[in-house]
């Protein structure tokens, strides 16, 4: 991206830009550019929040403990004599 | 028994401790439960063939986690190397994406009028940690497509990079990039029908 591509970002763009920013890949005009954009345009800015926010939400999902459901009690059996067949061996 | 009683395997009870443990960590990253249910008994099957490996400072639990967390990227893997991801390159049309922006000339690349970010409703924040929420979300991101769900998943639930999703997935960087963009597009829209607009 040059100067003038990163000066008349669209929206579209920006939010790839905002995916990549997270691991710190973008170059210094894409930086430029993002900044811009988001200076004017308040739907990015809104957006962007929000697909952070959906994030941050997704990864205490996956960290939380909490049972949202178990093995059914058949797939268990099946589990486990199966499992005893190779504990035997 | 002897010794500390953390560091010892006992597969013999295994199942029992940890069955559904390993389930409910599998279901809420793959979204099928045949496939966690497989997923989880080849975790057990795996572990007790590398019984000797097993490092005493670790605790049962966490030992079979790791194991399962590697066959969780394996999955994915899989999925990716039989054709599903790769047929997915730069040069496709990203429907999906461009769906939400404006392709008419003047305006192009930016926000559609009919699909422009809206404000969440405000009380959003005080129920998300809440059953509701987490099955609402669990729905959504069992709707991703399979593409889309191994980057998604990879990335904000098994906390991998992007490196390192690339050379799992066998995908191009700019192949990550849009598929995580349209990963969460998906799940923003399908969160907003069910519950931040609601």
């Amino acid at each position: 991206m040059n100067l003038f591509e990163a000066l008349k970002m669209t929206c579209k763009d920006a939010s790839y830009l905002h995916e990549k920013k997270k691991e710190g890949n973008l170059s210094f005009t894409e930086m430029i550019g993002l900044k811009l954009h988001l200076l004017y345009c308040g739907l990015c800015r809104m957006f962007f929040k929000q697909l952070d926010e959906l994030e941050k939400h997704t990864q205490r999902f996956a960290q939380s403990e909490k049972t949202i459901a178990s093995l059914d009690a058949t797939s268990k059996e099946k589990m486990k004599k199966a499992f005893e067949q190779q504990l035997k061996k | 028994m002897s010794f500390s009683e953390k560091n010892i395997l006992e597969p013999e009870k295994w199942i029992d401790r940890y069955g559904d443990i390993l389930f409910n960590y599998t279901i809420t990253r793959i979204n099928k439960r045949e496939v966690a249910e497989d997923l989880v008994q080849e975790t057990f099957f795996s572990a007790y063939k590398a019984r000797e490996s097993f490092q005493q400072e670790a605790s049962e639990k966490t030992w079979l986690i790791a194991i399962l967390k590697r066959k969780i990227i394996d999955h994915y893997r899989k999925k990716s190397t039989q054709n599903e991801l790769s047929v997915f390159d730069k040069d496709s049309k990203d429907d999906f994406v461009n769906y939400f922006f404006d392709k008419e000339s003047g305006n192009g690349g930016h926000w559609a009028d009919s699909s422009a970010p809206q404000e969440w409703r405000k009380d959003f924040q005080t129920s998300v940690e809440s059953d509701e929420f987490n099955a609402i979300l669990k729905n959504c991101l069992g709707k991703l497509s399979e593409k889309t769900s191994a980057v998604f998943t990879l990335k904000n639930m098994e906390d991998l990079d992007s490196d390192e999703i690339c050379k799992e997935l066998q995908i191009t960087a700019s192949n990550y990039w849009v598929l995580m963009h349209r990963a969460k597009l998906q799940l923003r829209e399908c969160m907003e029908k069910n519950w931040f607009l609601k």
